[in-house]
């Protein structure tokens, strides 16, 4: 079975396609194509705009090398939420159209199970096939826009463990590097200064440093950043700089580690996936890695290509439904905000399956 | 305009909740202040006390520009840290929320026409020290003086 994956939820247009073993055949993302492809003049911008622009060019694209084009693919998933509805809205009708117009069955995805079932595909580029974990893991999905730990049960079955209560992890880097000037985006600038600095030349205190609770919090890290650059001035030679991010980062790593870790150690369970945007950030894989050494862990990340937003993991995350013979209604609504999972255990399409007691 | 001292978090959530209980369908209130002065914050402070359950996360809205929420009104939150041009803001609905009766918190919206001519209040906070803000709340039209009559009573 081969689906085509379709994403346009924020700010990257694309999509890909994918066999119901996980491999993965096609996978294109507009902001990648824009320099070298044909469609040259494609960037991301802030707009469902952008989006319509992008979207057939995109398709066509990632059909290109699929024998039989269209008629090639046997089902379709597409980004139903969280994201912009203008966004999200353009992605959605372009499914439903192909979907209705080639009677073929068509799935709505949650974007944030695509994060979390990125780590089962397969990539043909890679020497080796990923290691994948079993069910249930732990996933930590840190990204531009969520800082969250599930439990994941099965491909319908995730569970909402705890989440940020204020910024993620991936806009403290963002905002941390336009505090100190560095420019957009934060992580990898950051990430590359704080490998040449000392983590412990500046204090930042630990945020939501209690083991009661394995939620997240970093606005007051950036509020303290913010303070520290109103009273110190950014630094003004590299190493101080350095040293500042390496201080920083350490302080968000060392969070999110140490609540996947708490989380690890409650739900009882040995495997843990850690996936979006922020993933690919070698001082968190570094730290992780050591970490789950030490407790007997076995860590999963992504490559960096399956952990920023793409429409492979969006394809990935349909599968097991498509397989089960189960399709959405050609009448699916989008949703701008994820429903909130922590209450208890709910399905692709956001009902609740079962209540899970505090 | 109003100007206070917020000596903590919990009295910048108690100044949002006095603020919440005065807003109406349409009401948009802007959010401005530095990285870090507390926009957040307040809109939590806000949203919670329009209904939203305690346990709801009331998140930072920069990454996805706006967050959509029910309360005892539908309330939007809005960033416009990312945005450049007035007209991406066109395409985010601001009209149709405010039309739909929704009531809107809006951070970093001044420098866009389009927020700025709908602006009720503009809540200006500032990092005093560690804990404390100061925060102006600078009135615009009949309805920012209403929202202003309503909180000099109470602070």
């Amino acid at each position: 079975m081969r689906v085509l994956g379709i994403e346009s939820s924020c700010d990257e247009t694309a999509a890909a396609v994918v066999t119901d073993q996980g491999e993965v055949l096609a996978d294109v993302v507009a902001s990648q194509i824009a320099t070298h492809g044909p469609y040259g003049g494609i960037v991301p911008e802030l707009a469902s705009r952008a989006h319509i622009r992008a979207i057939i060019p995109v398709i066509h694209e990632a059909l290109s090398g699929i024998p039989g084009g269209l008629a090639g693919v046997d089902a379709i998933a597409v980004t139903r939420g969280p994201g912009l509805v203008g966004s999200l809205l353009v992605g959605v009708q372009v499914a439903k159209a192909l979907a209705w117009s080639l009677d073929k069955p068509l799935v709505g995805v949650n974007h944030l199970d695509g994060h979390l079932f990125a780590i089962y595909l397969q990539r043909r580029e890679s020497d080796e096939p990923t290691s994948v974990p079993k069910m249930p893991h732990i996933s930590l999905l840190v990204s531009g826009g969520h800082t969250a730990l599930y439990r994941v049960e099965g491909f319908s079955d995730v569970v909402l463990l705890a989440q940020t209560r204020d910024d993620a992890a991936g806009e403290a880097f963002d905002k941390a590097a336009k505090l100190l000037g560095l420019g957009y985006p934060g992580g990898p600038v950051i990430d590359e200064l704080a490998a040449r600095g000392q983590a412990d030349a500046f204090s930042f205190p630990l945020p939501m440093a209690s083991r009661k609770t394995l939620d997240f919090s970093f606005s007051g890290l950036k509020t303290a950043l913010a303070r520290h650059v109103q009273q110190a001035g950014v630094p003004k030679d590299e190493q101080t700089l350095a040293n500042l991010c390496a201080s920083f980062q350490g302080i968000i790593v060392e969070s999110l580690v140490r609540k996947s870790l708490l989380a690890c150690e409650r739900e009882a369970i040995d495997q843990l996936v850690i996936t979006g945007g922020v993933a690919a950030n070698r001082g968190l894989r570094a730290s992780a890695k050591v970490a789950c050494d030490k407790n007997r862990i076995t860590l999963f990340v992504p490559p960096p290509i399956s952990c920023t937003d793409n429409a492979a993991m969006i394809a990935m995350a349909a599968v097991h439904r498509l397989a089960d013979g189960e399709s959405d209604d050609l009448s699916f609504a989008v949703y701008s905000r994820d429903p909130d999972r922590r209450r208890g255990k709910f399905r692709a399409d956001g009902t609740l399956v079962d209540h899970k007691s505090e | 305009m109003l100007e206070l001292v917020l000596n903590d978090e919990g009295e910048t959530l108690a100044l949002a909740a006095a603020l919440a209980d005065a807003l109406a369908p349409g009401d948009l209130i802007g959010l401005e202040g530095e990285l870090g002065a507390g926009k957040t914050t307040f809109a939590r402070g806000a949203i919670h006390a329009l209904g939203v359950p305690a346990d709801t996360a009331i998140t930072s809205p920069t990454f996805a520009l706006v967050h959509q929420y029910q309360g005892r009104l539908p309330i939007a939150h809005a960033d416009f840290y990312r945005l450049t041009k007035d007209a991406e803001l066109e395409e985010l609905g601001i009209d149709e929320l405010l039309e739909e009766g929704a009531v809107l918190f809006v951070e970093w919206g001044r420098k866009f026409p389009s927020v700025a001519s709908r602006a009720s209040l503009w809540v200006e906070l500032e990092i005093a020290s560690d804990q404390a803000r100061r925060v102006r709340l600078d009135p615009r039209g009949e309805r920012g003086d209403e929202l202003i009559a309503g909180l000099s009573s109470l602070v």
